[in-house]
């Protein structure tokens, strides 16, 4: 019996337990909360490692629901550690539990409003936004809603691009009007580019009256003269509506409007970007009305991106050309201007005076003087801009491509050509020219090819095996004269000739690198080695110099050579001889005590052989940076028996091209027996002098870089 | 801004008992008109089963209600709606708490803790 009594009891304690459980779940307690609720309630305050032992929970479960509970002041706890938790009593929970109910209607019912409007203003972007969208849109009714859409879409700015008629079209059927329901309109930016002419003015003017009287509206015209015109409507960068029209571009039937509209990304973004390209290369609608209804041209600087715009643009003012072109070209360009040698004797014949300045090198030498025939040119400085003006009024510059001076190959780009007709920027850039052109030479025809080898050859540049001699007049007679090597004897035998290909510039730089100079006594080496660098400048002197064209020859020879450092100088005239014009050695200068003897058997027989100066050290310099040879005496340099003086100066050699390699030996019939080996390349040779500044073309100078000249003693 | 806006009435309907997938549900019946399962499930990314549990819920919350087509069409009752049937249940909570207060205090005085349940 008590066996059953307590069963009952227990059933009846299971009963209203379940109950009280189902009621706290009912305000909104989980049950979780509910349990741990009540059973702080029923038990008193307790420590989390009792309730998570009675509950059969862990220690983080508990947390989270105590944590709950405790936000809600329905359960407290303690400041003891570990700290207990109690519950609070229920008849206070269920009164809060009521209140805040209320409280919470309460804050609604006073927010309805501001939620209300919140609710307004949610839109589901990012639901419609998250696929990019492709629709192709047909007929003019079609279209023109979806632009009205777009209109209202937008949140900052709308950009249009299209023909006048296409955009007062626009205007007659009413779809700008929808501007006005826009409740944002005075917060949006409506841009416009198109093109107008003379009979448009008063209809632009008339659109941009009604546009600005409803929105910000900014027009521009672009003037690059779209064959074919793009029309297109971009919103807020977000969206785009390109017209495909594939019949006509007039679209006068509704049927011919076909257009694109597109939400993705990657199309529209470089669309937006084509539109700011447009914009900022078109001018103010103001300003283009102003110049079509007073007939005035204003000036314009822009750059032209495209290609083939630029071309179009750059023939177009070469062909209109009436009295002057004006072209700095680069060496290569230079070459590729005999193709179009039709339009040089159109110029001839219409009396348009051109002139070229291009650096003059021995690869465009013979196109130079093909082009001579009908232009003036001139040699110019590698690394000016390109450059062409047209009747001092219209400025083309090229962008120089990086490399192009020193490779012939590359090919030239009309890409990003900088134009301009703004007058004061075409004068000071003419006047630049020109003095660049009065201090500029005509190349020569007498080269330093023709230097080493008389007449002139058609081949590019120097051929290897005549840089050993060249023509000069000696003892009343022309003789070759043999500088490489010093001729001691005129029964010189070459052998073993390497051109380049067969020695690479790496051997001849070993062979220097391998040299060390032997201990010398006074008696005469067997073998005397010198390693040296050479330059020689072919010098058109300015008129004030009052002298003939020049041969300097630059020696810089290293100290670990046999007779030890010398700089030295030789230079010689191109004068008119009984036997005609012939170089001839007219002096030698070197800062060496020990040279002497060696130039002297050198000058035998020449004017060179009484014109032996010793200078001081610092008197005379020579240096090799790189490819770049730098020769400077302090002195003037009398040349006797003629009245010359070479005032002191420098010259600079500067190498283009590739390097060339070349070795020989020579064998007399002593048996002394030379074996020489150079790197050398062409050059343009420079005269500077303080009274002016000369560049030659690159056919004036050569640069033996590396230069080793050895002698064997039988 | 509009994500602002969104934020108080998801917080709102949330409030309501609804959770945030669910009020998204309604948010997006509400605003864009009745609809097929199909095309919410393609336009909210969600699979048919997470859509069905929503609805479901939101059916029993009274806010949703479905049509007797095949297949059925979703729709929601108005925002305005929402919020009134929000303040009337939150009061009649409120009250019905205050109501059952007596009963449930005698009922809690009589229960004890009983570990097995």
């Amino acid at each position: 019996m008590v066996n059953y009594d307590f069963a009952v009891y227990g059933r009846d304690v299971e009963l209203s337990q379940e109950k009280i459980l189902k009621s706290l779940t009912n305000l909104g307690l989980t049950k979780a909360e509910s349990k741990i609720y009540f059973y702080l309630a029923k038990k008193g305050p307790k420590k989390a490692s009792e309730i998570t032992s009675a509950l059969k929970m862990t220690r983080q479960q508990l947390y989270i629901v105590i944590r709950r509970l405790q936000s809600k002041a329905i359960v407290n706890a303690t400041i003891d550690r570990p700290a207990k938790f109690s519950a609070v009593p229920l008849n206070k929970v269920l009164d809060l539990i009521a209140k805040a109910k209320f409280e919470e209607a309460k804050i609604i019912e006073n927010n309805k409003g501001k939620l209300l409007s919140d609710w307004e203003s949610i839109t589901i972007p990012a639901v419609e936004d998250s696929t990019s969208k492709f629709t192709v849109i047909k007929g003019r009714k079609h279209v023109y809603s979806k632009i009205q859409q777009m209109i209202l879409d937008t949140q900052s700015q709308i950009s249009v691009v299209s023909n006048l008629s296409g955009l007062l079209r626009a205007d007659h059927f009413g779809v700008l009007d929808i501007i006005n329901k826009h409740p944002n309109r005075s917060k949006i930016q409506f841009r416009f580019v198109t093109e107008i002419s003379q009979q448009d003015t008063q209809s632009i003017k008339y659109l941009i009256k009604n546009l600005s009287a409803i929105i910000k509206v900014k027009a521009r015209n672009t003037d690059i003269g779209l064959s074919l015109f793009p029309k297109m409507v971009i919103r807020d960068n977000e969206e785009l509506l390109y017209f495909i029209s594939p019949k006509t571009n007039q679209m006068e039937n509704k049927d011919d409007y076909f257009s694109l509209l597109t939400n993705c990304t990657s199309i529209v973004k470089p669309f937006s970007t084509v539109f700011e390209d447009l914009w900022s290369n078109s001018t103010e609608i103001k300003q283009k009305i102003n110049e079509l209804e007073t007939g005035k041209l204003p000036p314009r600087t822009l750059i032209i991106n495209d290609e083939k715009k630029a071309k179009g643009k750059y023939d177009q003012a070469l062909r209109n050309a009436k009295k002057e072109v004006f072209i700095v070209t680069p060496a290569n360009r230079l070459m590729d201007m005999t193709k179009n040698i039709k339009r040089f004797s159109s110029w001839k014949s219409r009396g348009v005076s051109v002139k070229i300045m291009s650096p003059i090198i021995g690869e465009n030498l013979a196109v130079a003087k093909e082009l001579s025939n009908y232009v003036q040119i001139r040699h110019s400085p590698v690394n000016y801009l390109e450059t062409t003006i047209i009747d001092g009024e219209h400025l083309f510059q090229f962008k120089n491509i990086e490399g192009a001076a020193d490779n012939l190959d590359l090919p030239s780009t009309l890409e990003n050509t900088f134009y301009s007709n703004d007058h004061e920027r075409v004068t000071k850039t003419e006047n630049i020219l020109q003095n660049i052109w009065i201090n500029s030479s005509a190349p020569s025809l007498i080269t330093i090819e023709s230097v080493f080898n008389s007449p002139p050859s058609t081949q590019t540049g120097v051929s290897a095996s005549k840089i050993r001699q060249f023509n000069v007049y000696r003892d009343g007679k022309p003789s070759t004269f043999r500088r490489f090597p010093p001729a001691l004897s005129p029964d010189v035998n070459v052998v073993d000739e390497k051109e380049q290909g067969v020695i690479t510039e790496r051997e001849v730089i070993n062979r220097i690198i391998k040299t060390n100079r032997e201990p010398m006594d006074n008696s005469l080496p067997k073998r005397i080695i010198a390693c040296c660098s050479i330059g020689f400048a072919l010098v058109h002197p300015p008129n004030h110099f009052s002298l003939p064209v020049i041969l300097i020859e630059a020696m810089h020879i290293d100290k670990k050579s046999t007779f030890g450092a010398e700089d030295a100088l030789m230079i010689y005239f191109w004068l008119d001889t009984p036997m005609g014009f012939k170089y001839v050695p007219m002096a030698v200068v070197g800062d060496n005590p020990r040279g002497r003897i060696a130039w002297a058997s050198q000058t035998k027989g020449t004017p060179a052989e009484k014109n032996y100066h010793l200078l001081e050290k610092d008197q005379i310099q020579i240096q090799v940076y790189g490819n770049t040879l730098f020769a400077e005496w302090a002195t003037p340099i009398s040349i006797v028996p003629c009245k010359y003086t070479l005032p002191p100066a420098a010259i600079l050699l500067e190498a283009y091209g590739k390097v060339r390699s070349y070795s020989f030996s020579t064998v007399i019939p002593s048996k002394l027996r030379n074996n020489l080996a150079f790197n050398y390349f062409e050059a343009f040779a420079t005269l500077m002098h303080n009274a002016s500044e000369y560049t030659g073309p690159g056919t004036d100078g050569l640069f033996i870089r590396d230069g080793y000249i050895e002698t064997i003693l039988p | 801004m509009f994500k602002l806006s969104l934020d108080r009435v998801l917080k709102s309907l949330v409030s309501l008992g609804i959770s945030q997938s669910d009020a998204e549900v309604y948010i997006y019946l509400a605003k864009e008109g009745p609809k097929k399962v199909g095309d919410l499930a393609n336009a909210l990314e969600l699979s048919r089963q997470q859509l069905y549990l929503s609805l479901k819920k939101l059916r029993e919350k009274q806010i949703v209600k479905t049509s007797d087509d095949r297949p059925s069409i979703f729709s929601a009752i108005a925002f305005e709606e929402v919020i009134d049937l929000l303040i009337k249940i939150k009061k009649e909570q409120s009250a019905s708490i205050l109501e059952t207060k007596k009963e449930l205090l005698s009922s809690w005085k009589s229960a004890d803790w009983k570990n097995n349940t």
